[in-house]
């Protein structure tokens, strides 16, 4: 049995090398092209270390701070993006919890009705939601990069769909003992809900650290611009842009997700049933 | 307080009953406050706009169904045309990515899920396009596919791989997935990091081969999750924009390969010139039914199962 | 290397107090009592004072309606090297002390398109002062969106026709008002290698203009040694208007009438297309700057701007000339231009105005700077200076006849016809899609559109 195991665990292993070299392979070209200058990138081809290495790409970002202020972009972004973690984690699991575990009447028809509501392409709507934004007085504040995402539904559907998968079972033997509706959320399903909701802060975080549309017709202060749409600045206007600039910011922008992202794997590979068992 | 007994513990049953009636709108109000606010009132309002003729500028016209009628029923006319062109490359774009995108991250967590050595660094490795923005996707990606001075020209590659079709459709989603697939990715490992191991090794005691295993056990035990990933996938790729824009378009001046709807939308909303923010809208609703029947259908052949 | 490091390291912390804080959140939000609405508001308010507070006010005292009253925000979309150079304008007229500081407020074109519609209808942060495209600005005049520019006039009387390019000056000019101020004239013309030209088409220069003949001429010598002639599918729509205004066609007839299937737009796309099927041109799809770039390329049609991005290739001896013509008899340039307007606003006060003409001003009489940025500068202010008639782009201010050649589309409606054009363009070249029938369906979109307006 135990060879048995073995053999699968090697040749998972070989088949994920050899997709992951493949997958990287982009990156690695982006990265070490971000290392190149502009005149090796456009005139010599194609190739992946650079004949001469540069880090002047990324001087060129780091230190054009008066244009580009990008160690303020930086902390606004992340004080964005953690916000948006942290309040979506709340509303979602509150809101998902109401729609999976919950009885009242018509639940499952509100739920599917707002569902498809926000299914519908949004391409229109920064127009009326410009408006809204601005009725609260949210232009050029970070509110608005905040709290309008908050309304979207997925991640609701996210964590609905993985709360549905836990049995009735732990509801009713913290109902018997005598557990309000409130303690049962937070003591018995919340825990278990931890590895997706990880899942949610990653997704709401990576969603507002990438996000360059909105800011940029939001904010019209360079410095309380998110990161992203900052950076955005920095290509050229009528497309003769350079490729070692954008490329060295898209590896710099990546750098937090991706921190985030190992932080993150811990926790959303917590087996979810091993402390369904502890309880149960 | 002059009241009995009895009254009074009527009242409290009473408010009781009351508060547990509210109960449920203190878990899902604050929610549905905001999405009133900032999903529904902008959806209502596109909605009411494409009754009208407007250039977001001057006062809107009212058109009753006019827009609906020239885009579905007027052969001749050029929002017809578009539209047609635009919902036939996006149906292209759904049929052909929505099963890579599910099927290739299911895939690699249920591999990622046996634990291989070094599956973190692997996992870490996969998830790290999702990372990157679409427009940097697209650059490294059209500098990975030209001919004269990509990758692909180390392998002799002669035709110009974004404009020739069939590759712009293979090359389409091959990136689109190579970009996407980490969410749905992360969101299967975290399913099936749930599935008991007892289950599996039951089964494995009882001879179930690993497929048999992963039919009957990881499967099943996933399907709520596999049920989000695929109506949030193919809604997704209903409202595909991105990848074909930074993908196919051809340098300054030059129109992408791939026209889908949202790109036939956005330049009538926001393009050179005046908006036609109507006929705009109504593309956008009728899209958005569409989006709805499909992610019916599933969610009626999903409950069907149970 | 430290300082990277040290950043790492920043993220890192921040990363882990995410995490931190998003499992106390959830342990110790509001207790089970209390009203959900009201917890997210009184987090909503925290969060706000938080920004207040913290990351986003920090450094910066203004507050938001302070920054607007003393200053004047002008909107532009010079993300590119350009940026620097209209930064170093408004920082030179910053340091006269004016009575309002100009705020210089960046973004990419397509945003700053889309937020004028999104700003005019909620009717805040309408910007005092922005930067828009002549071919925008009759749409934007026939909408209603534009302010007479006569107050500024007014208050700086050297801003008049005579210090300016006559020809950019009066696209901003309607019923004899003025409603926009030029900034410059990117003439897109025909870039060159001079090594290239020199190996493959020697003379061919001497009169400044290159024609089809010579062209047809040109392209079996290159091609045999894999060398592009003239890549048309790249700003190959300013060489077809070039082209067909050679034969006296617009790209309207009147205001409503898109002239894009008459008999000279479609000799045009015929004859660039000959150019391609010659083997004159790049393939579909090739990144043509960069071909240019790599020395591939003999010519290139290019605009002006791109100055900067071909003077970055170390080894590229390159120049810039007339867009191809017929015959040496006539030929034009076509051009884009940036242009001063002010957005219709109540709150613009005179005084704010008066600013705004110093401004201008001081752009007018500096325009060197502007010219450093690759542009033509539309004020005649730096036509004398050295380090001006250095640069390419001075081409096409050389003589009379050449400035006069330059043409703008300002039509009320070349959006559409743009928009229409660019669709079918390449598809046209390179044979997807038979001429007559692309150029009847642009004609077709552009008449819809039209409509649609009606």
């Amino acid at each position: 049995m135990k060879k048995k195991t073995r053999a699968s665990r090697w040749a998972s292993c070989t088949i994920l090398t050899l997709v992951a070299a493949v997958w990287v392979l982009p990156i690695v070209w982006a990265v070490f092209t971000s290392f190149k200058t502009e005149t090796e990138i456009k005139t010599k081809g194609f190739g992946f270390l650079p004949k001469v290495w540069t880090t002047e790409n990324y001087i060129n970002i780091l230190q054009n701070t008066d244009n580009a202020p990008i160690v303020r972009w930086f902390l606004n972004s992340m004080f964005m993006a953690v916000t948006v973690a942290v309040l979506s984690i709340i509303i979602v699991s509150l809101t998902a919890y109401g729609y999976s575990r919950l009885k009242f009447k018509y639940r499952d028809q509100l739920f599917y009705t707002i569902m498809a509501i926000s299914l519908f392409p949004s391409v229109i709507n920064i127009i009326p939601l410009y408006k809204i934004i601005s009725v609260f007085d949210w232009v050029n504040n970070a509110m608005a990069m905040i709290i309008p995402g908050l309304g979207a539904v997925t991640n609701i559907f996210l964590v609905r769909q993985f709360s549905l998968g836990i049995p009735k079972e732990f509801d009713e033997a913290a109902r018997i003992d005598g557990a309000g509706e409130w303690r049962i959320f937070t003591m018995v399903i919340l825990p278990m809900l931890k590895p997706v909701l990880t899942v949610v802060a990653l997704f709401s975080f990576t969603s507002v650290w990438n996000d360059f549309l909105w800011p940029t017709i939001v904010f019209n202060d360079v410095e309380k611009m998110p990161l992203t749409a900052g950076l955005q600045l920095l290509q050229g206007a009528y497309g003769g842009f350079q490729l070692g600039p954008i490329l060295a910011a898209a590896c710099i922008a990546m750098i937090p997700t991706f921190l985030l992202y190992l932080f993150a794997q811990k926790y959303f590979l917590q087996s979810m049933s091993l402390s369904a068992g502890v309880k149960g | 307080m002059k009241k009995t007994g009895t009254g009074n513990t009527d009242k409290n049953k009473r408010s009781r009953k009351a508060k547990g009636r509210l109960l449920p709108f203190a878990f899902i109000g604050p929610h549905l406050i905001l999405f009133t606010i900032f999903v529904l009132i902008p959806i209502i309002y596109g909605l009411v706009i494409s009754f009208t003729r407007w250039d977001f500028i001057n006062s809107p016209v009212w058109a009753g169904l006019e827009n609906y009628r020239e885009i579905l029923f007027n052969r001749e006319s050029t929002y017809h045309i578009q539209f047609m062109d635009g919902l036939k490359n996006t149906l292209l774009f759904v049929v052909l990515n929505v099963p890579v995108s599910i099927l290739v991250p299911l895939l690699f967590a249920l591999l990622l899920n046996m634990k291989p050595r070094g599956s973190k660094i692997f996992q870490s490795i996969l998830y790290l396009p999702t990372l990157f923005s679409i427009s940097a996707v697209g650059i490294i990606w059209m500098q990975m596919l030209n001919k004269r001075f990509g990758l692909i020209s180390m392998f002799g590659v002669k035709h110009s791989v974004t404009t020739t079709y069939p590759y712009v459709w293979i090359a389409l989603i091959i990136m689109s997935v190579w970009w996407t697939m980490g969410t749905n990715m992360v969101i299967y490992q975290a399913a099936l990091s749930g599935v008991s191991k007892d289950l599996y090794e039951s089964a494995e005691l009882d001879g179930a081969g690993a497929l048999k295993r992963i039919w009957y056990i990881a499967l099943p035990s996933i399907r709520f999750q596999l049920l989000y990933t695929l109506v949030i996938t193919v809604a997704g790729s209903f409202n595909v924009y991105g990848q074909p824009l930074m993908l196919t378009q051809q340098g300054v001046g030059g129109a992408p390969k791939v026209n889908v709807l949202i790109m036939y939308i956005k330049n009538l909303a926001f393009g050179s010139g005046q908006s036609i923010a109507g006929m705009a809208s109504a593309m956008a609703i009728i899209l958005g039914a569409f989006i709805l029947v499909v992610s019916f259908i599933q969610f009626r052949l999903v409950s069907k199962d149970e | 290397m430290i300082k990277k490091n040290g950043k790492i390291g920043l993220s890192l912390c921040l990363t882990a107090a995410l995490m931190a804080g998003t499992f106390a959140g959830c342990g110790n939000s509001a207790d089970a009592e209390s009203a959900k609405t009201a917890a997210v508001k009184e987090t909503a308010e925290k969060v706000n004072a938080d920004v207040q507070d913290g990351v986003v006010k920090s450094g910066d005292d203004a507050s938001d309606e302070g920054t607007s009253e003393n200053e004047i925000e002008f909107w532009n979309f010079f993300t590119g090297p350009d940026g620097d150079n209209m930064k170093a304008m408004v920082e030179g007229f910053n340091a006269t002390n004016p009575k309002y500081r100009i705020k210089n407020v960046t973004m990419a074109s397509g945003d700053l398109y889309t937020k004028i519609p999104t700003v005019v209808n909620s009717g805040k942060g309408i910007p005092d002062l922005t930067i828009v495209d002549v071919a925008r600005i009759p749409m934007f005049y026939a909408q209603g969106l534009l302010e007479s520019m006569k107050p500024v006039l007014d208050a700086a009387p050297e801003i008049k026709k005579e210090n300016y390019k006559a020809a950019v000056w009066d696209t901003g000019t309607f019923d004899g008002e003025q409603y926009a101020v030029p900034l410059d004239m990117g003439v897109i013309g025909v870039a060159y290698n001079k090594d290239l030209v020199e190996q493959y088409a020697p003379g061919v220069l001497d009169d400044n203009l290159i024609t089809i003949d010579e062209i047809k001429e040109i392209i079996p010598k290159a091609a045999e040694d894999g060398i592009v002639t003239i890549p048309v599918s790249f700003f190959g729509y300013e060489q077809a208007l070039s082209l067909a205004k050679q034969e006296g066609a617009e790209l309207f007839k009147d205001e409503t009438t898109p002239n894009i299937n008459g008999p000279e737009f479609a000799k045009a796309m015929q004859t660039l297309k000959e150019i391609v099927d010659l083997g004159g041109c790049s393939d579909e799809g090739e990144d043509n700057l960069q071909l240019f770039m790599a020395g591939e390329a003999i010519f290139c049609p290019d605009g002006v701007w791109d100055a900067n991005a071909l003077n970055a290739i170390e080894g590229l001896n390159w120049g810039i000339t007339n867009s191809i013509c017929y015959n040496t008899d006539t030929f034009y340039n076509f051009a884009n231009s940036n242009q001063f307007v002010m957005l219709k606003n109540d709150a613009r006060s005179d005084e704010k105005e008066k600013t705004i003409a110093q401004f201008l001003e001081y752009v007018r009489q500096n325009t060197l700077e502007w010219a450093r940025s690759g542009q033509v500068p539309a004020s005649s202010a730096a036509d004398d200076e050295a380090e001006y008639k250095e640069m390419n782009q001075h081409f096409f201010v050389s003589t009379p006849e050449i400035e006069e050649s330059i043409q703008f589309k300002n039509y009320k409606y070349t959006g559409y016809a743009d928009d229409a054009i660019n669709k079918v363009f390449g598809d046209i070249l390179f044979g997807n899609i038979d001429l007559e029938e692309g150029l009847n369906q642009a004609q077709k979109q552009v008449e819809d559109n039209i409509a649609q307006n009606q």
